[in-house]
């Protein structure tokens, strides 16, 4: 099975992604980017959900040092965020985001979707 | 004089209806009890940044509010807190942000009742 990283600080965002992804994959949360980045280079996930409104260090600057890495930089990372402007979109893959996920979450077939095309 | 019942129910019932398949009465409970936890915190991050003129402590909170409404179907909360935040990005004057917080606040009120029946959906449970 293979396992998911979801880097989210809010409890109730990281309970339904956890109940969207259990049965087809292991799921390890991060509550930080800081703690993200020391975590997945001990435990490497094969596929990244990153919230983009992280307190402290936003995951625009997590992505960025994840790809800075040659440990990390090879790890699909699905950015969620709350801003679903045209312009973000093309910003999120500009800064090197595989994909892009709108939250709230009303249609969980559209993570599994951008999860199963990055990881197939 | 016979009160009108509310026409329209401070939870979107689609949005509830999807948590319930997702996981039953305990996510549903759960997702409701986790919002009720986090929103009077998250509502006097942004009272205090109004009052302190801290914009970006009122877009934070707001943003966090915004996000974790949704989850629970209280598009009405998401909306205005969306417009806080939309208010506090763009550098709207301090008396324009109160107005949005008040709108706010009395949107969370206006969805406290459905969320604690939510919430209690799953306390009866071991």
């Amino acid at each position: 099975m293979k396992t998911i990283a979801h880097v989210e600080e809010n409890a109730d965002n990281r309970l339904l992604v956890q109940v969207i992804l259990e049965d087809a994959y292991r799921v390890v949360e991060y509550e930080t980017g800081a703690e993200a980045l020391v975590e997945m280079t001990r435990e490497k996930p094969d596929l990244v959900l990153m919230d983009i409104s992280l307190p402290e260090m936003d995951g625009t600057e997590v992505l960025r040092r994840m790809r800075d890495d040659p440990a990390l930089r090879d790890i699909p990372v699905v950015a969620i965020t709350a801003h679903a402007m045209t312009g973000d979109r093309e910003r999120l893959l500009g800064a090197g985001f595989d994909d892009y996920v709108s939250k709230p979450i009303v249609d969980e077939g559209v993570l599994l979707g951008a999860i199963q095309r990055l990881l197939s | 004089m016979a009160e009108e019942p509310e026409s329209r129910s401070a939870l979107d019932r689609e949005a509830i209806a999807r948590l319930l398949r997702l996981g039953g009465d305990d996510l549903a409970g759960r997702m409701a009890a986790l919002f009720l936890g986090l929103a009077p915190e998250r509502l006097r991050e942004a009272r205090v940044g109004v009052a302190a003129g801290d914009v970006d402590q009122v877009r934070r909170a707001a943003h966090s509010l915004k996000s974790s409404s949704g989850n629970v179907g209280a598009y009405a909360v998401m909306e205005a807190a969306g417009q806080l935040e939309e208010a506090a990005e763009s550098g709207d004057p301090p008396p324009t942000l109160a107005l949005l917080l008040a709108a706010l606040e009395a949107a969370l009120e206006a969805a406290d009742p459905e969320l604690r029946a939510l919430a209690a959906r799953t306390e009866s449970q071991a």
